[in-house]
């Protein structure tokens, strides 16, 4: 090769192999507010004058239980295990909370399908058949059709999804050994004029033994009620055993952070040990700030298990 | 083995290696090249040194690499094991598998590699990819390499790739970053006309090297890409010689800097002098947030994309090496080396007989002074002090002060005296949990060496380590009977008769018996090994304490 040439591909390279190497500059290396995290134009007025809530002390000392219902429009036994949700929840307000979630197994099957009339509305969503698929695959799954509910997704006689006659007591039992290993408590700031939900959250992780990474935080929002048809079992006092004017509680609609295990609690990095999180919520049509709140939980990304919820509203 | 022979043998290797590399005829012939080497370990549990015994009570490292090459085409590999590896070796080395391969091939003015290639701009300052097998320490690249001639005297490099990170159940894996960096060099006494045959040699450098890891925090905005630029020259004029490296990095939060994004800087000056019989040289490295990954949260001796050369004498003997040695601080050091190495010339008064040499050494590194004033709202920008070049604060890492004698006395009788005293600062160089503070020691040793006849000889080495810190005195006493050319054998005991504690006042005594035939070496020892640290270069790695046996077997080819 000529030695002009050899120069010129010298060159070349040169250039080529400069022109890979780059770097970012970075001036102001915190994330603007309203991007990933609060919407600015949710705020009505100058978001600059928005005051994040400042948190005092969490005075929590003990673990809250999360009943999740795996259940379905056309399923017979279902309500009679939906009122034994309630009433745990009613007997332990404030500790036990009840996610209604519409799916089967392996997602939505003949109790969950909503193209025949009377059952129409489609009470399911991807979301909660993520969860139903995940609950079956868990190694001491037991769910194995509807009615069916996990207690904090804990183990209970062997089994994650039981019968809604055990509920009670594994909720019971961890109730009593009360090992709370991860504190919550969150603020809501709710804007009628945009219907704008900021959700501040605050995550202490009280167990040395778990690592940030393994935790899931996840912002779940639940509509508070909707009634709609439910199939009741033959010889219930409702025509054609459907009750149409059933009422349907505690529904999870969405999460609002991603996927089944939420936001990483370790994708942000602790002040004075404790892990703030923020999001923002339009709560549009058709639900509304009135009908409908938040459930707030940290689980273990390996296991499932829910190690703490809260409950607050947008109001 | 003790570590310092560990070193050596490993220097050993490496260098045959390079000239057995260097060496290989370019015809058209096919050439094949190698090395190997295995070291077995079988350990016994001892409480009292707190050595433990490992469920498999045996371990081994070994690995071979093969060099193929052939009228300009050049391959390699590398076959590692490590089932489990040896104690006091990093924990991500595990398993049977490939460590290495490349392809490439080479002429006068192409020279590229494809696979896994090491490689180097300058000093390291900005940019080194190497391994080091005794200490556990492999930052290979993994992408391509392209170096091109296309004149006489002018050299470019370009690199892309990812460092390897680790080596998990016998496969590599590599860092979740990527590298990329050019290199080009000027000899400009071959370049420019009026230069040749001058008797003042430049040779001038720039190099520019930058990351790519994708933003993982919510929390903050991280840059993606990492830049360092920076230039070198070297000038020779007769007996002198100088060597100038300045580098930059812009911001480059990490887990090492505490994720701030401030700049960071290195910089290393040598001015040496030689001529028969007296050597001199000065040496200065300042360092500020230098250290520089491929992946921003890791630590230790992991993924690292550049190399802060020691400005400090690398120590051989036992106590003195292994004991107090200093790590190099990439988050910011300051630190100063001077030499002088004379030799009293034969029938002096000094020199005697057979001349005398004497060398005296000393070395220090201090905090960088980070100036504060202007940073009044740090938060905002998370850029917290600036740090002015060779700017030094009072607060002392590290200090060495050493001179040696050599001295023959006849053609069969030579000796060696020494003296060091060693200061290194335990709160940031962390070596003992015994001690708070700087550790002050001093070290005295004497070295015997006597010719028995032409196959026969022996050595000895009596050192002294007195401390008022950490674990107290120590004593080590190493005999070494050589068979020339086949077999030695050497009996060391390091013994910590100053240990504030009377029952940790232990000898450790090891046993050594050595083979040599040929490029084969069989070293087996059995013994005590106390806990410490080992360091090659200023990049250190704990060893526990051990008590057992080990073998090592290496063989080039």
């Amino acid at each position: 090769m000529k030695t002009s040439l050899k120069i010129l591909v010298s060159i070349l390279t040169l250039v080529t192999c400069f022109s890979f190497n780059s770097c970012d500059k970075v001036k102001n290396p915190y994330p603007p507010k309203s991007i990933g995290e609060l919407d600015e134009s949710l705020y009505p007025g100058n978001f600059d004058d928005y005051a994040f809530p400042v948190f005092t002390a969490n005075a929590n000392a003990d673990r809250n239980v999360l009943i999740e219902d795996y259940t379905g429009h056309k399923c017979i036994y279902c309500p009679a295990a939906a009122d034994t949700g309630h009433y745990i929840a009613n007997d332990f307000k404030d500790r036990v909370f009840v996610s209604t979630i519409h799916t089967g197994p392996t997602g939505i099957e003949s109790f969950q399908t909503f193209n025949t009339e009377p059952f129409i509305y489609n009470f399911t969503n991807e979301i909660g058949l993520n969860i139903g698929r995940y609950i079956k695959d868990l190694p001491s799954s037991g769910f194995s059709g509807n009615p069916k509910g996990s207690v904090s997704r804990v183990a209970y006689e062997n089994n994650v999804a039981l019968g809604s006659n055990k509920w009670r007591a594994a909720a019971n039992a961890l109730l009593v050994s009360n090992d709370l290993k991860v504190n919550l408590q969150s603020v809501i700031n709710y804007f009628p004029a945009t219907k704008g939900a900021f959700i501040h959250i605050e995550a202490e992780i009280l167990d040395p033994v778990l690592n940030a990474n393994n935790l899931g935080l996840v912002v779940a929002f639940m509509e508070d009620s909707i009634v709609k048809p439910q199939k009741f079992p033959l010889g219930s006092p409702y025509p054609s055993d459907i009750n149409y004017d059933y009422v349907h509680r505690d529904l999870l609609k969405l999460h609002l952070n991603g996927g089944l295990t939420g936001t990483s609690i370790g994708s942000k990095s602790p002040s004075n040990g404790k892990y703030y999180f923020n999001y923002s919520f339009k709560i549009e049509s058709p639900y509304s700030a009135d009908n409908s709140h938040f459930l707030i939980y940290v689980l273990d990304k390996n296991t499932g298990e829910i190690y703490h919820v809260i409950k607050d509203h947008a109001q | 083995m003790n570590l310092s022979k560990r070193k050596l043998l490993t220097i050993g290797i490496l260098s045959f290696h390079l000239v057995s590399f260097s060496q290989e005829p370019k015809t058209n012939a096919p050439n094949i090249s190698g090395n190997m080497e295995a070291t077995v370990q079988y350990l016994n549990p001892d409480t009292l040194i707190g050595a433990v015994q490992p469920p498999s009570k045996a371990l081994i490292n070994a690995y071979m690499n093969v060099f193929y090459r052939q009228a300009g085409f050049k391959a390699g590999m590398r076959v590692e094991s490590y089932s489990p590896a040896i104690l006091g070796y990093p924990d991500n080395f595990d398993g049977t598998g490939i460590g290495m391969r490349y392809v490439g091939y080479e002429n006068d003015f192409v020279d590229v590699t494809i696979g896994n290639f090491y490689e180097q701009f300058g000093a390291g300052l900005i940019f080194r990819a190497y391994e080091d097998r005794s200490l556990g320490f492999d930052n290979a690249m993994d992408g391509m390499r392209l170096i091109l001639r296309p004149i006489k005297g002018v050299a470019l490099k370009g690199v892309y790739g990812r460092n390897r990170y680790k080596f998990s159940e016998g496969r590599v894996i590599n860092s979740s970053g990527i590298v990329r960096g050019a290199d080009i060099d000027f000899h400009l006494n071959e370049i420019l006309p009026f230069m040749k045959d001058k008797k003042l040699d430049i040779t001038i450098a720039g190099s520019l090297v930058s990351k790519y890891q994708a933003d993982n925090r919510d929390d903050l905005v991280l840059p993606e890409n990492v830049g360092a630029y920076g230039g070198r020259i070297k000038a020779r004029y007769g007996r002198f010689y100088s060597d100038f490296e300045y580098v930059m990095k812009d911001n480059d939060p990490s887990a090492d800097n505490n994720y701030n994004y401030n700049s960071g800087h290195a910089a290393l000056i040598n001015l040496g002098y030689s001529q028969k019989g007296l050597g001199i040289l000065v040496s200065a490295k300042s360092v500020d947030n230098f250290s520089f990954r491929s992946d921003r949260d890791e630590s230790l001796q992991n993924v690292l994309i550049n190399f802060l050369p020691p400005m400090n004498k690398t120590h051989t003997y036992n106590l003195v090496a292994s004991l107090y040695p200093y790590q190099t601080q990439p988050v910011g050091e300051m630190a100063y080396q001077a030499e002088v190495l004379y030799t009293f010339q034969k029938g002096t008064r000094v020199g005697g007989k057979y001349g005398t040499t004497v060398n005296g050494n000393f070395s220090t590194a201090y905090a960088p002074v980070r100036h504060t004033s202007n940073f009044t709202t740090p938060d905002s920008n998370r850029v917290y002090y600036q740090t002015n070049l060779f700017d030094k604060a009072d607060l002392l890492y590290w200090r060495d002060i050493n001179f040696n004698i050599t001295k023959k006395f006849s053609p069969k009788f030579n000796v060696v005296l020494s003296y060091f005293n060693l200061s290194i600062n335990n709160d940031i160089t962390k070596i003992t949990n015994d001690a708070k503070g700087i550790i002050y020691s001093d070290v005295a040793v004497a070295e015997f060496g006597y010719k028995i006849n032409k196959k026969h000889s022996i050595r000895a080495e009596i050192q002294s380590l007195t401390t008022k810190k950490d674990k107290g005195d120590w004593a080590t006493m190493l005999i070494e009977y050589n068979v020339s050319p086949n077999f030695f054998f050497s009996i060391i005991d390091q013994y910590n008769y100053g240990n504030p504690i009377e029952a940790l006042q232990v000898h450790y005594l090891i046993g050594v018996f050595g083979y040599i035939h040929e490029t084969s070496r069989f070293t087996l020892s059995y013994g005590k090994q106390r806990a410490g640290l080992f360091c090659v270069g200023g990049v250190c790695r704990f060893v526990p304490a051990s008590n057992g046996l080990t073998i090592n077997f290496t063989h080039s080819f």
